[in-house]
């Protein structure tokens, strides 16, 4: 099934809710070679802000994506037939209800957080177990699919066997002693959790004595399955064992909700599973950055996990982050636009092609954005009656050739004076020093667009890339708004299937600002996004307002800022704010290397760069950011009317907003 | 027992006039609003209220208006010491907006066991705390008479009515019974209103498939734009092939739980219910979900952190007085929401 729509975007989400022929087409296997270790044994924490390609990653690992692709008669998208061979279960924590312990006390005086972690420990196992043995089930209808797990060939009397000797081990209690056949093993399995979820939702009124007195120890269970599976022939000795379990950030909800540690406590029950370094099992663990600790503590014992020894990270932004050396992200983008389009019903191009580039274009040089907020109005240029009337010459000579030429001028005499120019190497030192020129064309340009009351324009393929900051959601959605608003451009409806050629500078930006708007609205829809949105309308606004009145074009790079570690370190309120900002993707940030030679660490952070349309601020982080300390954010923070930063008892904004664009477009202060 | 037909709902005048005049318990919020002792106020006027338990909820640390709250929780205080409603017995039970859901569940088992006959308000109360307590109201054994009321405000803020949504979370009490194999995918039922940034986040974070959107229709004016707005947003982020929209009546619980029962019917699994739009519609949600016909139906919501304390101002009035409407859920007995 093609998409319906005349928008091959017209969906963000595409996921296992389409047919599976669909699926398999439009899914992007591309990051899946640089995150080789998530199919390979051990364990792996995956951490990545929404729409870096962390779920489509996990769903790799569940049956029904390996059946999607067995129905569409295709393998998994893993290059080595050794990284398809595996099984797996797992458990998300909110769905599960596994984050409802601790929302009733359990009896007999059982009530503080390490008693409940027992209990929601033997819940983990019981759940998990459960799921892998019913993902085993339902790969065994797919006899290719189950053959390319490393499923062996399996009877009913095979598995009844392997469930009497699973039910007989010691890690269950005696609990599971009378079962004999697979399927009674499931239903005590998913009796045990019924119990669990009757008590929580107050459908009894005690847990049954049964489990109060056979809690299994985390991890246990899963592991005695993982060994039995192997020595019982139901899955090849080579076969990995994938055991995910989802939302572990929403752990730390729990400590916000009771006067106790239950978030943590119950986190250090995750962490004691890996602690277990059991090579049988391999745990995946997905969460949002800046959500697992510095020093995983394990439950019932001060020892703390140790990455690479326990496990590995698998940071996905930092995968697809650009680097001196590579540009991951552009290819990853060009293939989810590929297989958009195809599945759309658009002829199948080729994979070596440029699509995006053949769409929308190339983005232009910085002249041409510069002629284009001009007009025909033309720009006369700023001078200084200080200056001399040769400076001023040269200023307005060079405001003739070229609008941006004439700001760049402008900001380098203000800079240097007249003796800087003397002093310089060439006649016009802002075309020469290429360095300095390139890193202050983003400013030149906003303040160019600020003075002619323009808006900046987006438009062309490096836009779009720069715009999406690593993001795949953001790439998505900038295309689905520009296909919009090409399709309403229109005046007939589109003949056939061919790649349009969008070349409207007007239209393209038309979409970009529509998406630009989108996410910043959508701030608002994350956990806790309100006050995450005040902080970026103060930020978006003053990032503006300091590139824009910066008439020697002196602090390029402000519109990031730069923090020394220690500071964080002693302000965590601060910290926690801005971590949460990062793993929310609203702000990015970076290590801050820097020529200071006391050797302080430093991180800097921006705004995320689909905000800049909105914002009307360059998307490029050039040169240094402004280094401020932590209480200056705190001010900030107060500022902005952020809960928990304001300093007087009654804040003056309260729940609700500002429209910030209103002032956006105003005239920098008279020089 | 009372001669209506089945599933009466009315103004809450027209509604006490048909019922046993014997006195109510009544169950409250004392919140900010100037609303939330409308009920009380009504029930009092005809001297139908034996006593009441009002919930006081306090939101986290770190309010931007803490003292504006302070403020107007005082006035409240106030209409209770002064006036008519002092001679009414009052119980003030103090919770936490964010705190674990027994408190409140344990609360409401006690309350309801003391009293056969309540009225339940739920004009301020939140839905983390209104869906538990009405499970736990219809549970006990106690109960012969139920009427659940909801006051109309005279106008409600243009900005922002609460800040700092959490995750998505299935409502205490509300969660989905386990699937076969718990891959499958649900639908979900959304209801919009006011704010419905919430319904996003769930949108983006689940494959939920059909969505089934139910539209106040006609709406009164403050839902009208912000439904639009909603759908506006959310067309982004769900695949437009399985949305469709339903109208349903902002306050016709019985007409909005007969579509429930339609719609998860038609779709044959699991659904999930989002209650985002107007509170009668959330009580049909509620309604619909405790009763034995749901199927394995649950509730999910995006609870916030903070309400602007000037979340609405006044209580709408006409002719016939306080637009306060009240549906009987349970008379002498007959349970309405159970077939």
């Amino acid at each position: 099934m093609a998409a319906s729509s005349a928008n091959p975007f017209d969906s963000l989400y595409v996921t296992e809710t389409i047919d599976a022929e669909s699926f398999v087409s439009v899914f992007s296997p591309f990051i899946v070679h640089d995150t080789s270790s998530l199919f390979e044994a051990g364990n792996v924490v995956l951490v990545g802000t929404q729409g870096s390609g962390k779920s489509m990653l996990l769903s790799l690992l569940k049956p029904e994506t390996r059946i999607a692709y067995c129905k569409a008669g295709e393998s998994l998208p893993l290059q080595a037939a050794r990284a398809r061979r595996f099984i797996g279960g797992g458990v998300n924590l909110t769905r599960s209800g596994a984050i409802d312990f601790g929302q009733r006390p359990l009896m007999h005086g059982e009530d503080d957080a390490n008693a409940a972690a027992a209990y929601f420990g033997d819940f983990l196992n019981y759940w998990i177990v459960d799921d892998l043995l019913r993902s085993l089930l339902a790969l065994l209808k797919y006899p290719e699919a189950a053959a390319e797990a490393g499923m062996l060939k399996v009877d009913q009397a095979r598995l009844d066997s392997f469930a009497a000797t699973l039910s007989s081990e010691d890690c269950w209690l005696g609990v599971t002693n009378e079962i004999s056949t697979f399927d009674g093993f499931l239903r005590l399995s998913r009796s045990r959790v019924t119990d669990y979820r009757n008590y929580f939702n107050y459908n009894t009124d005690d847990l049954t004595a049964s489990i109060r007195e056979s809690k299994t120890s985390a991890g246990e269970p899963i592991s005695v399955t993982a060994k039995l599976l192997r020595s019982h022939g139901l899955v090849d000795e080579t076969t990995n064992i994938f055991i995910r379990i989802d939302q572990y950030e929403e752990l730390g909800r729990l400590d916000e909700w009771h006067d106790s540690q239950y978030g943590s406590t119950f986190a250090s029950v995750v962490h004691k599973m890996l602690g277990l370094r059991d090579p049988r099992v391999s745990y995946r663990i997905g969460t949002r950055r800046n959500a697992w600790p510095e020093r995983p503590r394990m439950q019932g014992t001060s020892a703390v996990l140790e990455e690479l020894r326990n496990y590995r990270i698998v940071d996905l932004d930092e995968i697809l982050r650009p680097s001196e050396h590579s540009r991951p992200f552009p290819k990853f983008a060009e293939d989810v636009f590929r297989r958009r389009i195809t599945w759309a019903g658009y002829p199948d191009a080729a994979s070596g092609r440029s699509l995006v580039r053949e769409a929308f274009g190339p983005s232009p040089k910085p002249e041409q954005r510069a002629e284009l907020y001009v007009g025909s109005r033309g720009a006369a240029p700023r001078t200084s009656p200080e200056w001399s009337p040769e400076a001023r010459n040269l200023v307005k000579a060079a405001a003739k050739r070229s609008p941006l030429e004439g700001v760049l001028a402008e900001a380098y005499l203000h800079q240097q004076g007249e003796e800087g120019l003397r002093e310089a190497k060439s006649v016009e030192p802002w075309s020469t020093r290429q360095w300095w020129r390139k890193e202050r064309t983003g400013q030149a340009l906003l303040q160019l667009a600020a003075r002619q009351k323009q808006k900046m324009l987006w438009w062309g393929a490096e836009d779009i890339f720069a715009l999406s900051g690593a993001n795949i959601l953001v790439f998505v959605s900038l295309c689905q708004s520009i296909w919009d608003a090409h399709l309403r451009a229109m005046d007939t409806p589109e003949p056939a299937k061919v790649l349009p050629e969008i070349r409207d500078p007007y239209i393209q930006d038309e979409g970009i600002q529509q998406a630009s708007r989108y996410w910043h609205r959508k701030v608002r829809s994350d956990p806790d996004g309100d006050s995450r949105l005040l902080f970026v309308d103060y930020l978006g606004t003053r990032f503006r307002k300091w590139l824009r009145d910066d008439i020697r074009l002196s602090y390029p790079g402000h519109n990031g800022f730069s923090l020394d570690d220690s500071e964080l370190r002693a302000d965590e309120e601060v910290r926690d704010f801005l971590n949460s900002a990062a793993a929310y993707g609203v702000l990015v940030d970076r290590i801050h290397s820097t020529r200071n030679r006391g050797g302080q660490k430093r991180h800097k952070w921006y705004l995320a760069p689909i905000y800049s349309a909105y914002f009307q601020i360059p998307a490029a982080h050039v040169k240094e950011p402004r280094y401020v300390r932590a209480k200056e954010v705190r001010r900030w923070l107060a500022d902005a009317g952020v809960p928990g930063f304001i300093t007087t008892g009654n804040g003056s904004r309260g729940p609700q907003r500002d429209d910030q664009q209103e002032s956006l477009f105003a005239e920098p202060e008279a020089d | 027992m009372s001669g209506f037909a089945d599933r009466p709902w009315g103004r809450l005048d027209w509604v006490l006039d048909r019922l046993d005049p014997s006195p109510w318990h009544l169950i409250s919020c004392r919140g900010t609003e100037d609303r939330c002792f409308a009920v009380l106020r009504g029930l009092a006027e005809r001297n139908l209220v034996s006593d009441a338990s009002l919930i006081d909820i306090a939101e986290p640390d770190g309010h931007p208006r803490s003292e504006d709250i302070a403020r107007l929780k005082e006035v409240r205080s106030n209409e209770l010491e002064d006036g008519d409603l002092s001679e009414i017995a009052t119980e003030i039970f103090s919770h936490r907006l964010l705190e674990p859901f027994h408190l409140v569940v344990e609360q409401t088992k006690a309350i309801a066991a003391a009293h056969p006959r309540i009225v339940l308000d739920i004009t301020a109360l939140p839905k983390r705390f209104f869906f538990p307590m009405l499970k736990m109201i219809l549970a006990s054994e106690a109960l012969t008479d139920l009427v659940v009321t909801y006051s109309m405000a005279e106008s409600y803020a243009s900005q922002d009515l609460h800040q700092d949504i959490q995750s998505p979370e299935f409502l205490p009490l509300f969660p989905p019974d386990l699937g076969d194999n718990g891959h499958s995918a649900e639908s979900l039922i959304v209801s919009v209103g006011f704010e419905s940034s919430g319904v996003i986040q769930i949108l983006e974070e689940s494959d939920y498939s059909p969505v089934t959107v139910l539209f106040s229709y006609p709406a009164p004016p403050p839902f009208f734009g912000r439904n639009w707005d909603f759908l506006r947003h959310a067309s982004r982020s769900v695949d437009r092939d399985h949305l469709t929209l339903k109208g349903i009546s902002a306050f016709d619980v019985a007409s909005v739980f007969e579509t429930l029962k339609t719609t998860v019917l038609g779709g044959g699994g699991m659904s999930v219910c989002a209650p985002f739009g107007p509170k009668p519609v959330s009580l049909a949600m509620a309604l619909f979900v405790i009763g034995p016909g749901s199927g394995r139906s649950a509730v999910t919501y995006t609870q916030p952190k903070y309400y602007n304390p000037d979340y609405s101002q006044g209580v709408l009035s006409d002719p016939s007085g306080s637009v306060i409407y009240a549906y009987p859920i349970v008379l002498g007995g007959n349970r309405f929401f159970e077939q």
